[in-house]
This record gives C-alpha cells, sequence and structure tokens, in this order.
C-alpha cells in the first residue's frame, strides 16, 4: 500500500464509504507493524491535541478535526474508546488506522477500556462488525491492533497522558514500560488500573462500591507527579457535560470528546490544545449538524411497546 | 353506554401541542419537557440534595405529566425516582470482583451510603388517592388485547430518559418512560432497567393505563429478576440480554401489584 493508495484510502473513509475486508487486512497489518514498535509511554512533542473518548461518533470525529485542524497540520494523542455505543465504530477506527500509519509520527492512538474483546461484544462493535460485514472477521482484526495499543503518552516529559487514570501497582513510568501489554485488558492488575480507575474526591486509594476498580485522589496524584516529575495528568473515561473537567487545582484534567453522547445526553464536547509551553487551551465543540450526518438523529419511531 | 372490552371507542376530539411537547384529549392534558442531562453544577445540587452519588446521565429536566381538568394528578420525574433510590449498599457486585477481594482487605471502599445499582420502584409520583391490590404473577387489570391491538391509531408517542448509568461498563441501570396516547385510551411504561454484566438481571415496570370515557386509571406494578446463571439455562442468545423488552418476557415475576384510581 503506497503513499497513494493510503491517502485515497483515507479519503474514502471521511467520506463514511467501508473498505473492502480485503483492504481492512492490508491496513491492520500495517498499523500493527507500527504500534507493535511503540513504548507503553509514548514520547510526544507539544504542541499537541489531547482527545478524549470518541465511541464510535464518526461525524463528531470529522467535526474535531475541523475544530483541531486536520493531520497532519495538527499533532494529536488520542486518549482511547475510539469504538462501541455510537454508530458508526468501523468507520471511527478505520479512519484512526489509516490516519496512524500515514502520520505515523502526527497521531498516537492510546488503549481505552472499549478497546478489548470482552467489552466490544456487549457494547456494539461486535454487533456492528457483523452486520456491515456478514461475519465477525473484522472485528477479529481489529481486536489483534487493541491489543498492539500503546498505554499511554508523556508529553515534553511533564504531561501524563492515559485512557482511565492511576494504578496503586504503579511507581513509576518505568513501571508502566515494564507491563506485557500485548494482550486483553486483563480483570485486575496495572493495565487494567491505567485503563478503568477514576479520580474521585477520596483520601489516597478507595475500592469502587461496584467490587472492582479503584478511586484515587488528590493524594495519590500529587504523589505520582512529584515521583515522576510531571505537571498534570490529562485522562478521559468520564462523560463531562462541559466537555472537559479539572479537578486537584488543575492536576488532573478529564477530557470527553463526544458531543450529545449516545445522540440524546445534549452535552457538548472538548479537546485540549497543549501549547509549546504546554498551557492548555480547551476547544468546546456540538456534534455535527444534521446536515453532515447521513444517519440522522435518533428520534425514536413510535411503536406500539407494551 | 359501555363498552365491551378490547373494543375501541370513538376518537375523541384532541389537539397536539407543538414540537411534541404534548397532546390534549378527553379532558387530558398530557404535557412533556425535555433538556440535555444534568450541568457539573447541577450534579453538585442534586447530590447533596439527595445525598447520592448520581448516575452518569440524568435528565434532570425531562417529565411527563398527566393533568385532569388543568390540575396535575400525577407525572414522572428523575429527581422524584432518584429520591426512592436506597441508602444502602446492596450484595450485588460486578463480574470481576470476584477477582478483587484479596484488596478489600488493602483498600478502603468509599462511603457506600447508597445503591451503586440505582435500582428504584418507581413508578410516577401520584397525587391520586388509590389503594394497593396485590396481585398474582398471572394476574392483570390491563386490558391486554386492546393494548396489543396495532390497527389501532396512535395519535402521540413519547420517550424520555430519566436516568442511566453505565456502570462503569459493566452493565447499565436506567430509568426510562415511555407514552403512547391512542385513539381509545393512554398507556405509560415507567421500567427502571438492571444488567449487570454476567451477574444480574431486575426490572422494576409501572404501567399505566386509562380508556377514555370512563373515570378510572389503572397503575399496576411489577417486579422482575433473576441471576445470569438461571438465564444462561434457557439457552437464550446473549445478543438478547441488552434487550430490556425481550428480556421482559422471559424474567420471572417476584412481586406484582396494583392501584386504581377515580378522576371523575
Amino acid at each position: 500500500m503506497g503513499i497513494s493508495d493510503l491517502d485515497a484510502l483515507i479519503e474514502k473513509l471521511k467520506n463514511s464509504a467501508l473498505p473492502s475486508e480485503e483492504e481492512i487486512k492490508i491496513l491492520c497489518g500495517k498499523v500493527r507493524e507500527i504500534l507493535v514498535e511503540e513504548s507503553n509511554v509514548q514520547v510526544v512533542y507539544a504542541p499537541v491535541v489531547v482527545v478524549g473518548d470518541v465511541h464510535g461518533q464518526f461525524y463528531d470525529l470529522l467535526e474535531l478535526f475541523k475544530v483541531g485542524g486536520e493531520p497532519p497540520w495538527t499533532n494529536y494523542i488520542f486518549l482511547g474508546d475510539f469504538v462501541d455505543r455510537g454508530y458508526n465504530s468501523v468507520e471511527t477506527l478505520l479512519l484512526l488506522l489509516a490516519l496512524k500509519i500515514r502520520f505515523p509520527d502526527r497521531i498516537a492512538l492510546i488503549r481505552g477500556n472499549h478497546e478489548s474483546r470482552q467489552v466490544t461484544q456487549v457494547y456494539g462493535f461486535y454487533e456492528e462488525c457483523v452486520r456491515k460485514f456478514g461475519s465477525a472477521t473484522v472485528w477479529r482484526l481489529c481486536t489483534e491492533i487493541f491489543d498492539c495499543m500503546s498505554l499511554s503518552a508523556v508529553v515534553e516529559q511533564r504531561v501524563f497522558c492515559v485512557h482511565g487514570g492511576l494504578s496503586p501497582g504503579i511507581e513509576s513510568l518505568e513501571d508502566v514500560e515494564a507491563i506485557d501489554r500485548k494482550q486483553e485488558v486483563p480483570h485486575e492488575g496495572p493495565m487494567c488500573d491505567l485503563l478503568w480507575s477514576d479520580p474521585e474526591e477520596v483520601e489516597g486509594w478507595t475500592l469502587s462500591p461496584r467490587g472492582a476498580g479503584y478511586l484515587f485522589g488528590e493524594e495519590a496524584v500529587q504523589h505520582f507527579l512529584r515521583v515522576n516529575h510531571l505537571d498534570f495528568i490529562a485522562r478521559a473515561h468520564q462523560l463531562v457535560m462541559e466537555g472537559y473537567k479539572q479537578m486537584f487545582q488543575g492536576r488532573i484534567v478529564t477530557v470527553w470528546s463526544a458531543p450529545n453522547y449516545c445522540y440524546r445526553c445534549g452535552n457538548v464536547a472538548s479537546i485540549m490544545e497543549l501549547d509549546e509551553h504546554l498551557e492548555r487551551n480547551f476547544k468546546v465543540f456540538e456534534a455535527a449538524p444534521e446536515s453532515n450526518r447521513p444517519e440522522k438523529g435518533r428520534v425514536k419511531a413510535p411503536d406500539y411497546f407494551l | 353506554m359501555t363498552l365491551a372490552t378490547h373494543e375501541v371507542c370513538q376518537t375523541p376530539s384532541y389537539c397536539l401541542y407543538s414540537e411534541g411537547k404534548g397532546i390534549q384529549i378527553d379532558g387530558w392534558s398530557i404535557a412533556v419537557t425535555e433538556g440535555p442531562i444534568l450541568s457539573s453544577n447541577e450534579v453538585e445540587t442534586w447530590q447533596s440534595r439527595l445525598s447520592l452519588k448520581l448516575p452518569t446521565m440524568v435528565f434532570g429536566q425531562n417529565t411527563l405529566s398527566f393533568l385532569w381538568n388543568g390540575e396535575r394528578k400525577f407525572y414522572f420525574s428523575a429527581f422524584d425516582g432518584l429520591q426512592t433510590v436506597s441508602h444502602e449498599s446492596p450484595s450485588l457486585r460486578v463480574k470481576p470482583a470476584a477477582l478483587w477481594e484479596d484488596k478489600q482487605s488493602t483498600f478502603d471502599s468509599p462511603a457506600t451510603n447508597y445503591d451503586w445499582t440505582f435500582s428504584t420502584n418507581y413508578g410516577g409520583t401520584w397525587l391520586l388517592e388509590g389503594e394497593e391490590t396485590t396481585l398474582s404473577a398471572t394476574q392483570s387489570y390491563l386490558d391486554w388485547p386492546l393494548l396489543r391491538r396495532e390497527d389501532i391509531p396512535l395519535l402521540f408517542f413519547k420517550e424520555l430518559s430519566l436516568f442511566e448509568d453505565e456502570l462503569d461498563d459493566q452493565g447499565i441501570s436506567s430509568l426510562s418512560v415511555r407514552l403512547r396516547v391512542m385513539s381509545s385510551f393512554f398507556y405509560v411504561l415507567c421500567r427502571f432497567w438492571l444488567r449487570v454484566d454476567n451477574v444480574h438481571f431486575r426490572l422494576c415496570d409501572t404501567r399505566v393505563y386509562h380508556r377514555w370515557k370512563t373515570n378510572v386509571v389503572i397503575r399496576e406494578y411489577s417486579e422482575q429478576e433473576a441471576t445470569f446463571e438461571q438465564v444462561a439455562k434457557l439457552g437464550i442468545d446473549s445478543r438478547w440480554f441488552t434487550n430490556s423488552d425481550f428480556m421482559q418476557k422471559i424474567l420471572p415475576v417476584t412481586k406484582k401489584s396494583a392501584y386504581r384510581y377515580y378522576v371523575k
């Protein structure tokens, strides 16, 4: 696949045309070669735009590129959760993978908790693949790519970027480096925590009342930043009505990039620009207008429910 | 003149509010309000008023109200629904919790003075006096043959989310209300739906039914519940597990009751 083929494929994807299974196989092979070589802590330089959950809202991703700038003119870090929930996980993921192959140094793809076999079988991506391609082949190819995705990024050695949050099993960035990430997301342990945990107004570390998952407080954040000589943490994973939320005096920020989540929450989304001085500038945006989304908003048809 | 059951009556004259905000029919005004999820500030205010950690999506502006001769008789709202959520921690845990047991002794659990499943039997806020009757699982006051008829004109339809939580991607907890106003009756389904992936299912349904030209409003409540193991034995394709309408047909009824209200 040469550069012109790749550009043509990107154009095709942007017009929401689906590639063939054969093309997807080639695409996955290429992106795999790039991703496996990446470190668990990707080194990224500013200026850069940090993007939170996208969740298959393809037309809103196109809107996001209008707001943040088209790759490669803008440097991006995507914090995972590319798939599930929205109607167009396939288009969303494939476009990001194609861009990754075309501009490997201008776009970092970090794994989210939805980039997993188990989760995608319940929350939409598996079904969408089967519906659009008639079999689970594409889903299987994509889940192998999930296993190769990096777990975090650090911008200019000062901003730690991760999908979920911290882990009590991780003291330093070297501990993140030491994880063998090429596997399905485990149900517990440091790799699981990076993708699942949430900041909360608690002291130190506590367990979620649901029985699995950590909540970490300001102390845990301050400690991690101090040990690793970092300024702050950027993460995603939680819906925020205003598109972003800063906690603990700005030491951790949640970025949410799926506007009108699930086509009915009415929330705005944001992306976070970090300039060369690592100053944060949040760009808030709304869902793509109806005229730009062929699938239309989900207006539920009347039904004779019982 | 009384009509035999499951026969349609003549459509009363009616008037639709603009932008799908409701309908006036046979002395009833049925009004809808809608909005986005609560803002972060509103979440904080509600949390302190309710002493509850809120679900991630609370549709605080969504309401469905029923007025008879201009007087509100019952309505559905997220706030009132959340008020009925228990302040005790349930024994239910997500599936991976078994792998986390060894951490229980090392790490504190936060103040778990709320039900993280947000389970509620909320079936509307009622300003009418009625008497409750316990029903058996197969009993019903509803006119099912009439409700099932799909040849009757549907005059107005609405589905509103009141709250929803993804349980950290371990399932779903949601409270919603659906309405259909037909040429012969109105019918409401207020549903609490809980699925803890690979662990548990729970449905708490409230159905409200009123036939035009009568003075009775019937409210029926049913609770259905089963463990994942019990359901797995039935050999159903797991794709159906996310569909509450389907699961309603197979989950065993554990509780059922009804109210009759007189409005005229």
